[in-house]
């Protein structure tokens, strides 16, 4: 304790120890001579004596000095002070550094932080690892019929009663919830509020017990809203906050919900998500209130023949069952359940409609139909940001590298006089210390920017991504890492390597000219050569994913995109039956074909690009499958003119028309189909029979269209057909597709106002075109090429201006042996192509290691590409040219200047 | 530097302390009369550096054992004097034992006839 205190109180008079010190020698230095003295010495042979005898006085009050307090935080403090006076110095170079370092460390936390969370989050809520999931944790939507979603029988979705019957019976669990596997829009109006649009899910009654969130305010569902209406809402945090400004007011205010007028009964924690990764629900309705929030559907109960899948099933196991018992538990129930709704029904299918079955997954990362999708595009770019970053730092590494050149003489000074090496690294990766602290920090907040930046550009990927920003531990460790690994490769290593001198030998020299060492030079360029490596695998991913945005917007639809009106309408809040939303649908057809502008106009069930399908198992005449799962086909329910509204043409028979009413049922089939069943015979007045359950649904073609794409603009066109929607009963939303003349603005107002006008309770979306339908299909690809392009880019500007660094520098260096070059009759070219062959040995081996990781680099990202093959010669040409281009431009700059020198005043310079 | 060089010793780390702690059991003494009284004694065979001396004499004042004030010398010069503090006495006690034993120690298994001192 004592020791301390010492120490500290000589901290405090630290001024007075010195001048003691210098004393306490200077006495000893006298007490010595005097001694020499007596022996017989001249007083000045005597003081010289002294002073050998003595050593290296600087050295010695530095190790008595350091016996005094902390000395590496002494050490530290006095190096500050140094490297704020050095950063002050040489401000242009510490505020690119900075700035580079900032960007560099906030893209990389950014774009990990998303990464992570999308990846590898967990949920949060209480104890994430003991959750598990019955259903599939990467699928959302909703399936209803046959279950084939894939090919394995494992179910994505659960219907209500398959969850219900599990809740009731299963031992295997403490608790279970179901909710809702996609997140809704709905239209809310809180009473005397304009209507306003929010994200919301159904759940049941056990779904916050589950997930174990208690509400901040009022209360949160209970198992027991799964047994009685429960006209209840529960809304989050953040709604809460952002709606109501928290007021605790909020409690028993009401709300109407398309036929549902629902009270809000609690809040949520704030940061409670629910059980989705990626997404903040504004509110959470009892599952019980389907039927009014959802109308015209019954998604409660399974009415044979359909089974409607959408619901994603939750539980946490009871300790001590593992997850085979409690998955066999949990298929014996299913499986039995399958029995019962079936029944005998099947005959000889039987077999192939129960093979099914659930699979129990760990759900601590919660559900996310992001995960699969977007992982490839956030780590190539994330991987693009890490090699931008290493390419800056490799940048500021070569410009303390060449200040290090220049303060050879000083630094060798300062070996000379005493200083250890460490102490000189010490004292000079302080400097880049501080600049790397600054970096980060600003970086930091970077991150924030960037970060909502990337949420934008995901949410144009998928509508419901949702994250707010967050340094959690991981996050920071990442962030940390990466500042690291910045500062010892700009920092760290010039300064090592600086130091690196034989002090006796540079003054020996007494250095007049800047020159390096070779070993430096070698530095150097090694460093550039990395640089350049580096650029090329993200030129080439850059040049890769373009080319797929460009195939990607050029693939031919079938039909003209330009001036086509997308008008989706939605009857299930009219409540009308299906015959008479056909005769709706009939009607405005006509009436929108009024309108001045419009040329044609049709309506179709799935709709173009609206992410919608109807896929149906068919048995087509003289067909035979070939496979058990070799008869499905896509179905479309259209309108009349259907085909010529959007520009497909026929090329057999005739296409749907408005006469196709009562009598036989007729279709058009594409012609995959007509390729695929009909091979080469002619489909024209063949059966095609449509088979759910043990329904048949039988039709007759009379015509053949083109392909077209309306669905997908990946992949190949699958078998489709198209009835015409007044042969068949059922279905409640349709797609208006307009094809107007010119502009489409008038047609609009028009067209809003006749829909109202055929019935107020119909709900419209707001008109879409194709481009914007198609937004979202290449969205991904397109914001992913901007930035690794972007990125590219950058990394080509710094390796030029890195490579165009090192040759000057290496052109001062060997200054001399040019001019005697010159004089001894080198020609200006000669001179130029000597040197520019020598970058051309750094660009060749940079290009060697660049192909390299630039193979590597395709294959992660060779899922994501369309109509490329990630080794496309044209590409991996150009990515080469422009690389060999741009660093020969950055060398010939010095090369030329080198060859212009004069060789009579260079030399006398040497 | 001078004139008759007598073979020296390196000395032990930790040995500098102890020979500081027991010179200075004579009374209080500056730096320079600590290192010629070592020299001295050891017959010339022990030369204190003034590289260890000095960083030593702070250290041990650092931990207390020996305290340090400012005097004037039989010359009448300022000078820095350290004198033993009563834990650096305690110290010097343990050291010698410590040290007693050592050389015992190793006297034990080398020859005794070879010994000297």
């Amino acid at each position: 304790m004592n020791a301390i205190f010492r120490k500290l109180s000589w901290l405090i008079r630290r001024r007075t120890k010195e001048d003691e010190l210098r004393e306490e020698m200077q006495f000893h230095l006298e007490e010595e001579a005097e001694e020499r003295l007596e022996d017989g010495l001249s007083p000045e042979e005597a003081k010289r004596a002294a002073r050998l005898d003595f050593g290296n006085l600087t050295r010695l009050q530095e190790e008595t000095r350091e016996t005094w307090t902390w000395m590496l935080l002494e050490q530290f403090v006095q190096d500050l002070r140094y490297a704020a006076r050095a950063i002050a110095a040489n401000k242009t170079f510490s505020v690119v550094a900075v700035l580079s370092l900032a960007l560099g460390v906030g893209a990389n936390t950014a774009i990990f932080g998303i990464w992570n969370a999308v990846l590898h989050g967990r949920l949060p809520i209480q104890e994430p690892d003991k959750l598990v999931m019955l259903s599939n944790p990467e699928e959302s939507g909703m399936w209803t019929g046959r279950w084939v979603g894939r090919e394995d029988g494992d179910r994505a979705w659960l219907t209500y009663d398959e969850f219900e019957k599990l809740r009731d019976e299963s031992q295997s669990f403490s608790s279970l919830m179901a909710s809702q596997s996609y997140l809704d829009e709905w239209q809310v109006r809180f009473e005397g509020s304009e209507p306003e649009e929010v994200r919301g899910r159904l759940v049941s009654g056990g779904f916050f017990e589950v997930l174990g969130a208690t509400a901040i305010l009022g209360r949160t569902f209970s198992p027991a809203d799964d047994h009685a209406d429960s006209p209840h809402v529960v809304i989050s945090y953040s709604y809460w906050q952002r709606r109501f400004g928290g007021s605790p007011n909020v409690l028993g205010k009401t709300l109407s919900l398309r036929k549902a007028t629902l009270t809000v009964i609690g809040v949520t924690p704030k940061g409670f998500i629910g059980e989705t990764n990626g997404q903040q629900p504004d509110m959470w309705v009892p599952i019980r209130m389907q039927p009014v929030v959802i109308p015209g559907e019954d998604r409660l109960r399974d009415t044979p023949p359909t089974k409607a899948m959408w619901l994603h099933v939750f539980g946490r196991l009871k300790t001590g069952i593992t997850h085979e018992q409690a998955e066999a538990e949990a298929n014996a129930i299913f499986k039995a359940g399958l029995e019962s709704f079936y029944g005998d029904r099947l005959g000889e299918r039987r077999a192939e409609f129960l093979d099914q079955h659930l699979s129990i997954h760990d759900a601590a990362r919660g559900a996310s139909n992001l995960r699969k999708g977007v992982s490839d595009s956030l780590t190539a770019l994330l991987a693009s940001v890490g090699v931008l970053v290493l390419i800056t730092s490799a940048n500021l590494a070569s410009l303390l590298l060449a200040r290090g050149a220049a303060r050879k003489s000083e630094i060798a000074l300062k070996l000379s006089l005493g200083a250890s090496r460490s102490r000189l690294v010490r004292q000079l990766i302080t400097e880049s210390f501080v600049l790397a602290v600054a970096g980060t920090a600003a970086g930091l907040i970077a991150a924030q920017v960037f970060h909502d930046g990337l949420v934008r550009m995901v949410g144009a990927w998928n509508s419901d991504f949702q994250m707010n920003f967050s340094l959690g531990p991981q996050v920071l460790l990442f962030t940390f890492a990466v500042a690291f690994l910045v500062w010892m490769l700009f920092g760290v290593l010039p300064a090592w390597q600086v130091t690196r001198i034989d002090p006796g030998e540079n003054l020996k020299i007494q250095s007049r000219t800047t020159t390096a060492s070779i070993a430096q030079i070698r530095w150097r360029q090694s460093l550039v050569c990395s640089q350049l490596a580096l650029c090329l695998p993200l030129l080439v991913t850059a040049g890769l994913l373009g080319k797929t945005v460009y195939n990607l917007q050029r693939v031919d639809l079938g039909f003209q995109a330009e001036r086509l009106l997308l008008v989706p309408v939605d009857t299930a809040s009219t409540g009308y039956d299906s015959a008479r939303v056909g005769r709706l649908a009939n009607n405005l057809r006509d009436q929108i074909q009024l309108i001045p502008g419009v040329k044609s106009a049709s309506y179709s069930l799935n709709g173009v690009f609206s992410g919608g399908n109807s896929h149906l198992q068919v048995d087509v005449e003289d067909y035979t499958p070939k496979t058990e799962s070799d008869h499905g086909s896509d179905m479309d329910v259209v309108g009349a003119d259907y085909f010529s509204t959007l520009g497909v043409p026929i090329i057999a028979g005739r296409e749907i028309l408005s006469s196709d009413q009562a009598g036989p049922a007729h279709c058009v089939i594409n012609e995959a189909f007509a390729t695929k069943f009909f091979e080469k015979r002619s489909p024209i007045g063949r059966q095609i029979t449509a088979k759910e359950g043990d329904q048949r649904w039988s039709c007759q073609v009379v015509g053949v269209a083109r392909n077209a794409r309306t669905q997908n603009i990946r992949g190949d066109i699958r078998p489709r057909y198209f009835v015409p929607s007044m042969q068949i009963t059922s279905t409640r939303f349709y797609t208006f597709l307009i094809r107007t003349a010119s502009d489409s603005g008038s047609v609009l107002t028009t067209l809003q106002q006749l829909i109202r006008q055929a019935d107020p309770g119909l709900s419209v979306d707001s008109p879409q075109t194709i481009e914007k339908q198609l937004a979202p299909f290449t969205a991904r690809d397109r914001t992913t090429t901007e930035l690794v392009t972007l990125f590219g880019c950058a990394a080509l500007t710094l390796a030029a201006v890195g490579l165009y660094g090192v040759l000057s520098f290496n052109v001062v260096r060997r200054k001399g042996e040019i001019a005697i070059r010159i004089a001894l009759g080198a020609r200006p070219g000669g001179v130029v192509a000597l040197l520019l062959r020598e970058t051309m040995r750094i660009v060749f081996i940079g290009l060697l290691i660049g192909l390299g990781l630039a193979y590597i680099g395709s294959r992660f990202i060779q899922s994501q590409l369309f109509g490329v093959t990630p080794q496309d010669p044209i590409i991996l040409g150009s990515a080469i040219c422009v690389l060999v281009l741009v660093a020969l431009s950055a060398a010939y700059i010095p090369a030329l200047r080198a060859s212009r020198l004069d060789p009579i005043v260079a030399l006398r310079g040497e | 530097m001078h004139p008759k060089q007598p073979s020296r010793v390196e000395l032990f780390q930790g040995t500098l302390d102890l020979l500081i702690l027991r010179t200075l059991l004579h009374g209080p003494e500056h730096g320079h009369a600590i290192a010629k009284h070592i020299r001295r004694t050891s017959e010339e065979v022990l030369k204190v550096e003034t590289g260890s001396l000095y960083p030593a004499l702070h250290r041990l004042e650092a931990k207390g054992w020996i305290a340090a004030s400012w005097d004037r010398s039989d010359k009448g010069k300022r000078a820095r004097y350290y004198r033993l503090t009563p834990l650096g006495k305690k110290q010097l006690t343990a050291e010698q034992s410590k040290w007693r034993t050592f050389s015992r120690a190793i006297g034990l298994i080398l020859d005794p006839a070879d010994q000297e001192g």
